[in-house]
């Protein structure tokens, strides 16, 4: 989808950019109760998904998907630019090179890009383990089922402090390290020289 | 037999050019920036549409806009070197030239001889371990090249290959290039602003002039007899075209458009060629009254060392037409030229290459 983004013009393309990134500003509380209504007993998509044994608010999978809706729009927002950074005379010499859109795809444009990518997974998966709103609103807090750090930091606090505490600075440091790592590191990840020297001339 | 008709149009730009060439030939393609190379390139290869016209190789179609037949880049038997070779960066020279092998379904145990059979061609068997970015200009074009011939395609598209060398690498490499692109059994379409590239590498020279083909034919053809003042500039003579004065009793001459020029023999009827080497004209600073008959007034534009820190001096004038002398470091020295001087350019009737 960050692929067709950053390459296709299309009708509509402004529409669902502002689709796309409308997670990101929603209040995550909102976002849950988006969700439960779509997916809830009663939802248009839940009906859907009830046919086949399948029932996301309060499961381990909703929290999932929860936090996949409020955190996706950061990947798709990193990988597009990524994708869009990389210059097209790399994909025109795969397309000479017998390799079909596909394999042009795969092989030249994703690790061109994978700094980017890598970068948008991390912040991506930063911003999902902070998730607080969405999920508790749809998946609930039930320890051991949908009970995630944030909630758990949350329940703590009110009877355990040095438990709440010790768990934020877990979290903080992995938020750290994630930040880290996207900011020294990104290149090197991807196999990339750091920086490309021009031939001297 | 290859065979094109390209007709493509981007804004105000309009590209219409037409040529054949025989496998196994190299074919140069020059002009000056934007005069529509890279467009050809990029049509024959197909990431380009043609608008009209169609590309034919053998019996084999690659495009054609009247049946809206349109073979994407990766189905064509094409190698392609673009201008900044583009290697991709986050491979090594070998996965580079191993990436055409792999696209196209190669067996892995074929790949590696193909690889190295094609690193070995031009000449950098050792280098398949490093990264672009480790690489020479010049031993980035090799690598680049390999990587096109990998795969021993019917057409070698090649696009300014040595123009963003430094000139002594460029020499060298043009050497090799001459020699290998002469070894090799493709067709090669070789684009160029260099008039000395052209003269070098071609069996055929197709110029090009905004858009459209000024001139076609062999290096003899065009160094001979040229066309166009644009080509006369290009294979660095002086052009002259006119019509014989056909009255008897009178000098042979041929009346241009700057004026009448004086020759041995009018010759037939008919449009007239002349062609002047830059060697036959002399300069002077006052109106000669020597045998030469042809006398053109003009200011010094340009001084051009030929070659670059050689003995001679091109001396450009804005004559009409424009002329182009070529004398010796001491003339121009003697006459004190520089820009803007005013100088008489003289020759003899003897001097003009007539044809028709």
């Amino acid at each position: 989808m960050a692929y067709a983004l950053s390459v296709f013009e299309f009708r509509g393309k402004r529409l669902l950019e502002v689709l796309i990134d409308l997670p990101m500003v929603l209040p995550p509380t909102v976002a849950g109760v988006a969700l439960l209504t779509a997916f809830g007993r009663t939802g248009l998509a839940g009906q859907a998904l009830a046919a086949f044994g399948v029932s996301l608010p309060f499961t381990t999978l909703g929290v999932i998907v929860a936090q996949a809706f409020v955190a996706a729009p950061f990947f798709v927002g990193a990988a597009r630019a990524g994708f869009a950074e990389v210059d097209r005379k790399y994909l025109d010499a795969a397309a000479t090179l017998r390799a079909a859109p596909a394999t042009a795809f795969l092989r030249v444009l994703v690790p061109l890009a994978a700094p980017s990518l890598l970068a948008g997974a991390a912040m991506s998966w930063a911003r999902a383990l902070g998730e607080f709103g969405a999920t508790i609103t749809f998946a609930g807090n039930m320890p051991g089922v949908t009970q995630t750090m944030p909630l758990a930091v949350y329940l703590a606090l009110q009877s355990d402090v040095e438990a709440a505490i010790v768990l934020s600075v877990l979290l903080l440091a992995v938020s750290l390290t994630v930040l880290l790592s996207i900011r020294l590191a990104p290149s090197r990840l991807a196999g990339l020289p750091g920086r490309v020297r021009r031939a001297p001339r | 037999m290859f065979d094109a008709l390209l007709g493509k149009r981007r804004g105000e730009f309009q590209l219409e050019v037409a040529f054949q060439a025989e496998p196994g030939t190299t074919t140069v393609l020059v002009g000056e920036s934007g005069a529509g190379k890279t467009t050809v390139l990029r049509l024959v290869a197909g990431l380009d549409r043609l608008d009209r016209g169609h590309v034919t190789v053998g019996a084999q179609h690659y495009a054609d806009a009247e049946r809206s037949v349109h073979r994407p880049p990766w189905e064509r038997d094409i190698g392609y070197v673009p201008q900044d070779y583009a290697l991709f960066p986050h491979l090594s020279v070998f996965e580079n030239v191993a990436f055409g092998p792999r696209a196209s379904g190669m067996p892995g145990h074929r790949i590696q001889s193909a690889v190295m059979d094609a690193l070995t061609l031009v000449g950098i068997p050792e280098l398949a371990r490093r990264r672009p970015h480790e690489l020479s200009g010049g031993q980035q074009q090799r690598a680049a090249l390999a990587r096109a011939l990998a795969l021993q395609p019917a057409v070698l598209l090649l696009d300014e290959p040595l123009s963003s060398l430094d000139l002594q690498t460029r020499r060298a490499l043009r050497v090799e290039l001459r020699a290998l692109l002469a070894r090799l059994p493709c067709l090669t379409l070789y684009v160029t602003h260099s008039p000395v590239e052209a003269l070098v590498l071609s069996d055929q020279i197709v110029v090009l002039d905004q858009g459209r083909v000024a001139q076609a034919g062999t290096r003899e053809a065009l160094l001979r007899y040229p066309r166009t003042s644009f080509v006369a500039e290009l294979v660095g003579t002086n052009l002259f075209v006119g019509r014989p004065i056909m009255t008897p009793g009178t000098e042979p001459a041929i009346r241009t458009p700057e004026g009448m020029v004086e020759i041995m023999e009018t010759g037939g009827p008919g449009a007239a060629y002349l062609t002047v080497s830059p060697r036959e004209i002399t300069l002077s600073l006052r109106p000669p009254d020597t045998s030469a008959q042809n006398v053109f007034a003009g200011n010094v534009i340009e001084l051009v060392p030929e070659p670059p820190g050689g003995e001679r001096v091109r001396v450009v004038l804005n004559t009409r037409p424009t002329l182009v002398a070529e004398v010796t470091r001491e003339a121009v020295a003697a006459l004190s030229l520089a820009d803007g001087t005013w100088v008489y350019a003289a020759f003899k009737a003897t001097g003009v290459h007539r044809y028709a």
